[in-house]
């Protein structure tokens, strides 16, 4: 970005909306008005990060931009974030350009894949990270800037410019933002970052390779079987590459109703893997041959994943028979160090 | 090492914007037209026999001659 831009206006309106159109002029917003990112403001972000300016946090594809504090924080302002949401951006960010999440593939593929990021621990009462109802909609501050945050970094340094060095055909709302916290009040399990090694007094954010967003809408259900054969068979085989999985957010009824019948979350994994599965005549000849090279197929079924770990689940939402699934590839879990 | 880049029309732009990233903008292309995902083993060998001339050319030819051909 140029350094010093200066706009000049007769009011503070004219002032944002002269903003709006010279950031977007230069291809630097999603669409959506943006935040003048001042000096001032800038510096109020990078301090509240606990790192200096220039400390580098990630090179991102396939523009090899490099993300400093500072290229981080004026994203962030321009995104909407308060200046304390920095080192949640800054440890999906560092999640994200990790080799393993393959964001050289995200950035230009014609699938339409975007960063979901589920937040764990104090970290989401601190920011006000919405995990109950309406956790993915909108009227979040957090849950809505945070994500917007990564997306402008994807693109400002990245260089996802649409239709420049981002193939994707059709792109996805989810691009805007896509960000909830999991809602450990209500999860009757262990929450997902301490499945994944962290403590429960720990804050972290796993950011995963999404391509969807699915509702599963509980039906007539009430046993536990129905439950989970209602949320497989909304899972369908799908052209993941080969190596995808799912994340599945159970909402809190759901949870708690499996909890209650005596199911553990490993249950839970293994039921839907099981009931996840469709025969192979009911796809193309290549889609078999491809999910049987990955192991997901044999010679008369295909199932979602190769193996129920492959299922990831979690508990967020509200109250009320619905749950979330999502077609996720691989994902990374960073600590959030909050100063 | 002789490398010709290999793209469809569609994605041609976003093949030189890399390879430009990659510091080689001046890369020997052959192009043919999108899509092909949809074409069987005959009609896809046959595109690619249509690109045959230009890619022995992007690896045989000098450097100096495919960055004039390609300015």
């Amino acid at each position: 970005m140029a350094a010093g831009v200066q706009i000049e206006a007769g009011s503070v309106a004219q002032a944002l909306l002269k903003t709006y159109e010279y950031f977007y002029d230069q291809g630097w917003t999603d669409g959506l008005p943006v935040v003048p990112p001042t000096k001032e403001m800038v510096e109020q972000f990078v301090q509240a990060s606990g790192r200096k300016a220039n400390d580098s946090i990630a090179i991102l594809p396939p523009r090899s931009g490099r993300a400093t504090v500072e290229v981080v924080a004026i994203n962030a302002v321009m995104a909407g974030c308060r200046p304390e949401y920095m080192p949640v951006v800054i440890a999906a960010l560092d999640g994200i350009a990790d080799p393993a999440f393959r964001l050289n593939v995200m950035q230009v593929t014609t699938a339409p894949s975007t960063p979901f990021l589920l937040i764990n621990g104090p970290v989401r009462k601190q920011l006000d990270i919405n995990c109950a109802t309406g956790c993915l909609g909108p009227g979040w501050r957090a849950n809505a800037t945070i994500g917007r945050a990564i997306r402008l970094i994807m693109q400002n340094v990245g260089g996802a410019i649409p239709g420049v060095y981002s193939m994707a055909s059709f792109g996805s709302p989810l691009r805007y933002t896509y960000v909830c916290g999991e809602n450990e009040e209500e999860n009757p399990w262990t929450p997902f970052h301490v499945d994944k090694g962290f403590g429960k007094s720990d804050s972290a954010v796993t950011v995963f390779r999404a391509t969807n967003y699915v509702n599963i809408s509980g039906g007539m259900g009430v046993g536990p079987d129905d439950i989970l054969r209602q949320i497989a068979t909304q899972m369908p085989p799908m052209d993941g590459g080969g190596r995808d999985a799912a994340l599945v957010l159970l909402g809190v009824n759901h949870a708690q109703a499996l909890h209650n019948a005596g199911l553990t979350k490993r249950d839970v994994q293994e039921r839907l893997w099981e009931r996840a599965a469709l025969p192979v005549d009911y796809f193309a000849r290549d889609f078999v041959e491809m999910e049987q090279r990955a192991g997901k197929a044999g010679l008369e079924v295909i199932h979602r994943t190769a193996r129920p770990d492959d299922i990831y689940v979690a508990v967020a939402g509200g109250p009320g028979p619905q749950d979330v699934y999502i077609a996720v590839g691989g994902y990374q879990t960073r600590q959030i160090m909050m100063g | 090492m002789p490398t010709v880049m290999i793209t469809t029309d569609a994605f041609n732009g976003f093949g030189r914007l890399q390879a430009r990233i990659k510091g080689c903008p001046h890369i020997a292309t052959a192009e043919t037209p999108n899509p092909i995902r949809n074409l069987d083993r005959a009609s896809l060998r046959q595109r690619a026999e249509q690109m045959l001339e230009t890619i022995v050319w992007g690896l045989t030819a000098s450097p100096e001659e495919i960055v004039r051909r390609r300015s």
